[in-house]
């Protein structure tokens, strides 16, 4: 029970989505996969899922390579992907079992499982819609079923956690804590890590295509630093200097500074832009901040350092 | 479930796959309706035979007809009869004062249409080709009578008039009439002192010429009148060795006959032979009686399955009693046909534009849009990527799809093909053969699994919208502008010349290799070769038999369906199944 990414790179054209990644998922495990918007999440998991072959490298599914035993391979994952597409003009019941199909799974059996799958995960009354008629909420709950057709023992959900209301996040954390009790091996990714807090136990990085670090949670939390978030009312020069005196300012967006280990404590750093004629509309201040972790650790990646 | 079916049911059981077969299954046999409708107008090519008596002291009228295919098998169809009578002596007067030009011809006409009377009309259905009526009718003695027949069947409709003979003995008056398809009518005399006359065939040979005559056997006018009844003869050979010999019989006696036809060895029958001479210049066929009776030979009369061994043939009736000896003998001419005519004329109905035409040239809509819900619209949208995941490899995915939709085009071929050919089994009796039938289908299912080929390599190429406009532009030019380009070509290449249609009609033979659609084309060539029909729409179609290559044709055929299948998944092995 175990996921393999080893050494995978793949191009789209002349871009590198994807540079010589490695990492692995073991027995047990929950790792979160953490990177920005096109950093290269989705393209890792659907070459390890095997539904995009990869120019170079393989992915092991519990030792099966995804290009050279894809049948036994796929038939050991489970995939939910971000955006999941079916074939719209099926009824969910209908495409449950053509799909239980590829399993093995007689249609006797593939429609009590779809019933007990479905009604598990709040469809029980969506079983004769046309899957057309799903919101994206039901997609990625009636994809999470089909991927428990077979209960296989390693899971890769594709930024599983976007579009879910709370009520959706917890019971995912349940069923993820779930599966880690039964042994499951689980890759999931993301591009909030404060999502993967509190469910990964590992996090492995990914920044344009290459991983930039893999961390157990608790040495992530180790390594976040405390930072001051203050949004005002104008950014420039003058105001990047005075926040200096006080810790390592960074512009973190249109009129919003992060201020990393401030060195006076809120009151007084607001006071002084405020006498400087600087309005302070917000501020917040983090013990620990992951977001800041991660952005110092694409930082770091960009200018080539090791962390 | 196995994928594969699964895919084959959602390809058969969705609505525009069910309406589409459900509109060609009714195509096929609204067509065949249609057409046969139009055969029916048309005059008959089958035959009929005719038996009819009107008894005037019983008061019975009786009508027999035998309706008969091109085959001479006996087929369904309606009889509309009308049994017309007029005094006969009121008849003799009027023509007397018109010859003696006491009255106009327009009087003798109105007088004469004004004593006609319509004593029995009916319309009867036929079971299994035989039609019998018997009525009960008062007509006075002194009344003849004319019956109208207008009948249709399948093969074609008829329309005759026939006029009974009268005959009187003891007192009694009947009026009969005895008709076969081309035969020959003969009464039936007494024989006397066991001595039998017969008719003599005169075969005359010379050089560049070949004449022969049928003498009637020497009737007296009193054995003339002493005649019991008549009897129609005709015999009718086919290419296949099988001989088909009609009688129709009237004998005031309801006796039976024994019918006995000329040896074909017999090199000189003579005009009078005795009875105990029978056997030495004639072979026994069968008995007869009132009616009309149905004799099949297994005799081949047909030199080289055309011409006749001989002429004409005698054929004698006897029917003998510790009285008497009754007999006649005929000598009808013998008419030669070519089997299967029936099986042609609906073989050819088939084949038509109206037929497996309508099929192949509408079909092919069906499969480009197979393709496109099987494998062009779910890569469009990316939906193959989430079944892909499943522990199915892509060559399975391709496969098992394509797999599915050759299974659905191989279905709905077959029901469309097998309801075509049951509905006209149905209307017409006839039950084509395999082989033919066979190549027919196999026309029709390769085509569309070329086509379907084509368009599952089109469907890796390109995807969604772009993949349905390049499809239908394919089956556009493939389907109904293949012929104009040829022409065109042609035109272009060679100019207008006398030999233009030659040409053209080669080329278009040759052309055909490099359309997938073609090997229908040829398939119906073989087919119409086999019945030896004409091409469909040309009346003179230029020989081709050297450009129709059986090994060209298999290549061709298979080199369409496999080549673009592998070209396909070439090109799916690698692309992104993501929308």
């Amino acid at each position: 029970m175990v996921v393999e990414v080893r050494g995978v790179s793949k191009s789209f054209g002349r871009v590198k989505a994807l540079d010589n990644v490695s990492f692995e998922v073991k027995n047990s495990e929950v790792v979160g996969y953490v990177g920005l918007n096109g950093a290269g999440k989705t393209t890792t998991i659907r070459i390890a899922v095997g539904v995009l072959p990869s120019d170079q490298g393989d992915v092991l599914i519990d030792g099966y390579s995804v290009t050279r035993d894809k049948k036994k391979a796929s038939a050991l994952v489970g995939w939910v992907p971000e955006l999941p597409i079916f074939e719209a003009e099926f009824k969910a019941l209908d495409y449950f079992v053509y799909l239980a199909g590829y399993y093995g799974k007689p249609p006797g059996e593939a429609r009590r499982l779809v019933r007990e799958l479905l009604e598990k995960f709040g469809l029980g009354g969506a079983l004769s819609k046309k899957l057309s008629e799903f919101s994206h909420g039901m997609k990625k709950r009636f994809a999470l079923a089909v991927s428990l057709i077979n209960n296989p023992p390693n899971f890769i959900f594709d930024e599983v956690l976007s579009g879910l209301d709370p009520k959706g996040i917890v019971f995912f954390r349940d069923l993820v804590s779930e599966f880690r009790k039964e042994g499951k091996a689980v890759l999931f990714s993301s591009h909030i890590l404060s999502e993967v807090e509190g469910i990964a136990d590992r996090v492995v990085f990914i920044h344009r295509g290459r991983i930039i670090g893999a961390y157990t949670m608790e040495e992530i939390k180790y390594r976040a630093q405390p930072t001051l978030e203050l949004r005002v009312s104008r950014v420039d020069d003058s105001v990047l200097r005075l926040l200096e005196k006080h810790g390592e300012p960074r512009l973190a967006g249109e009129n919003k500074v992060i201020l990393r280990n401030p060195r006076a404590d809120p009151n007084t750093v607001i006071s002084e832009l405020i006498s400087s004629g600087v309005g302070v509309f917000e501020f917040k201040r983090e013990e620990r901040s992951l977001e800041e972790f991660f952005f110092r650790l694409i930082e770091s990646a960009e200018r080539g350092e090791k962390q | 479930m196995k994928p594969v079916l699964y895919d084959f049911k959602r390809g058969v059981l969705r609505v525009s796959t069910i309406l589409v077969l459900v509109l060609f299954t009714l195509a096929g046999v609204g067509l065949a309706y249609l057409v046969l409708a139009f055969m029916a107008i048309t005059p008959m090519i089958g035959s009929t035979a005719v038996y009819s008596h009107v008894d005037h002291s019983a008061g019975e009228f009786k009508l027999e007809v035998l309706l008969l295919n091109p085959d001479l098998k006996p087929t369904d169809g309606e009889v509309v009869y009308k049994l017309e009578c007029y005094n006969s002596t009121r008849v003799n007067e009027l023509y007397n004062l018109f010859f003696s030009g006491e009255i106009t011809e327009e009087e003798l006409e109105r007088e004469l249409e004004k004593l006609r009377v319509v004593v029995s009309e009916e319309r009867v259905r036929s079971s299994s080709g035989r039609l019998l009526v018997t009525r009960t009718l008062n007509i006075p003695t002194d009344y003849a009578c004319d019956l109208y027949l207008n009948g249709t069947t399948v093969f074609g409709s008829f329309v005759a008039k026939y006029s009974y003979i009268p005959h009187q003995f003891d007192g009694n008056v009947v009026q009969f009439l005895v008709r076969t398809p081309n035969g020959s009518e003969d009464p039936i005399t007494r024989a006397e002192s066991e001595t039998l006359n017969l008719p003599l065939v005169d075969v005359k040979k010379g050089p560049g010429y070949y004449w022969y005559s049928v003498i009637p056997r020497q009737i007296t006018p009193a054995e003339m009148a002493e005649s019991p009844g008549r009897v129609s003869v005709a015999i009718h050979a086919f290419d296949t060795g099988r001989t088909v010999v009609l009688i129709s019989l009237y004998c005031r006696v309801d006796v039976e006959f024994d019918v006995y036809i000329e040896k074909l060895n017999a090199t000189s029958t003579p005009t009078t032979i005795s009875t105990s001479d029978i056997a030495e210049y004639f072979d026994y066929v069968g008995r007869v009686r009132r009616g009309i009776n149905v004799i099949e030979l297994d005799l081949n009369l047909l030199e080289r399955g055309q011409t006749p061994l001989k002429p004409a043939l005698i054929v004698l009736l006897v029917s003998r009693s510790e009285n008497q000896t009754l007999y006649s003998a005929l000598a009808p001419y013998i008419i030669s046909h070519r089997s299967g005519e029936a099986q042609r004329m609906i073989a050819q109905l088939i084949a038509s534009p109206a037929g497996t035409g309508l099929f192949h040239g509408f079909f092919p809509v069906v499969v480009l849009y197979l393709v496109y819900v099987y494998i062009a619209k779910p890569r469009a949208q990316g939906a193959l990527e989430f079944v892909l995941a499943r522990p199915i490899t892509r060559r399975e995915i391709y496969t098992t799809r394509y797999s599915a939709g050759v299974l659905v085009i191989t279905v709905v071929t077959a029901l469309f093909y097998t309801t075509l050919l049951l509905a006209l089994y149905y209307l017409t009796g006839v039950v084509l053969e395999l082989y033919p039938s066979l190549l027919l289908y196999a026309g029709l299912l390769l085509s569309s699994l070329a086509f379907y080929s084509l368009c599952y390599m089109l469907s890796t190429l390109t995807s969604g919208v772009r993949y349905i406009v390049v499809s239908v532009i394919l089956y556009v030019l493939f389907a109904f502008l293949w012929g104009l380009v040829v022409i065109l070509l042609v035109a272009y290449i060679r100019g207008f010349t006398l030999e233009f249609f030659e040409e053209y009609w080669r080329n278009l033979y040759t052309s055909y290799y490099f359309n997938p659609l073609g090997v229908y084309e040829f398939a119906e060539y073989y087919y119409s070769e086999y019945y030896l029909l004409q091409q469909a729409g040309v009346g003179f179609a230029p020989d081709i038999s050297e450009i129709v290559n059986p090994w060209l044709v298999g290549v061709s055929t298979v080199a369409w369906i496999t080549v673009p299948v592998v070209l396909g998944w070439l090109k799916f092995k690698k692309v992104s199944l993501t929308s």
